[in-house]
């Protein structure tokens, strides 16, 4: 099964895909990228938790992290910047899918 | 050369999506990749010429910077037209195409595809 990437762009207020991302990433090596209002995920430890449930590993881009001034509740996540995020994409993981 | 294919379908302005769309293309360009941009839809305006922000990045200009490093960026022509947006009107470099002839084509010699939308 192929390693998927999922790019996240809202916040988990408005956010409602996390079941569909369980459901396609089961059995596979999974992560996700948190732009613009989905950094917020990492802010919220309810939230945050229940992402770390749906993929094995959560990347916070760090403009739209340190653009909102937010603390930081979930420790597992990493903060990575635009060419760490262009590596994900096109060697680590065989997929990207937006929710 | 491994390709990057962003289909974005935000207008510019409208949030920061076309503005993730930039840095996302322009990291990529600078590690060696080539990178296609397909606008559809509101995200035809990242091809217009002569965008003026006075509050926000100015996505327009920062496009024509990438053409130079090898950017290709095309939107699409029913998505301008339903807009006024004309061909002559695009930022010189960029094209006006279709979803048939030019994001198929994307698909096919990309090996990985980001969509920014919502």
């Amino acid at each position: 099964m192929k390693s998927k990437l999922f790019i996240m762009l809202k916040s988990p207020h408005e956010f409602t895909g996390m079941d569909l991302m369980k459901s396609i990433g089961d059995g596979s090596n999974t992560a996700a990228i948190l732009f613009e209002d989905a950094v917020i995920f990492a802010a919220n430890a309810k939230k945050g938790k229940e992402l770390q449930s749906a993929v094995k590993e959560v990347y916070v881009m760090k403009d739209d992290w340190e653009a909102r001034g937010l603390p930081l509740a979930m420790p597992g996540f990493k903060i990575i910047d635009y060419p760490e995020a262009v590596d994900l994409i096109m060697e680590r993981y065989e997929q990207t899918i937006t929710v | 050369m491994k390709n990057m294919v962003i289909q974005v379908r935000t207008g510019t302005m409208m949030n920061m999506d076309t503005n993730v769309t930039v840095k996302l293309a322009q990291a990529a360009l600078d590690k060696g990749y080539g990178v296609r941009i397909f606008g559809y839809g509101e995200a035809v305006t990242l091809i217009k010429n002569g965008q003026d922000p006075k509050r926000f990045p100015n996505v327009g200009k920062e496009t024509k910077e990438m053409l130079a490093k090898g950017l290709e960026i095309v939107v699409c022509e029913t998505c301008c037209k339903a807009r006024g947006i004309h061909r002559g009107e695009e930022i010189e470099g960029t094209k006006i195409g279709s979803l048939t002839n030019d994001l198929s084509r994307f698909v096919a010699e990309g090996e990985r595809m980001v969509t920014i939308a919502r």
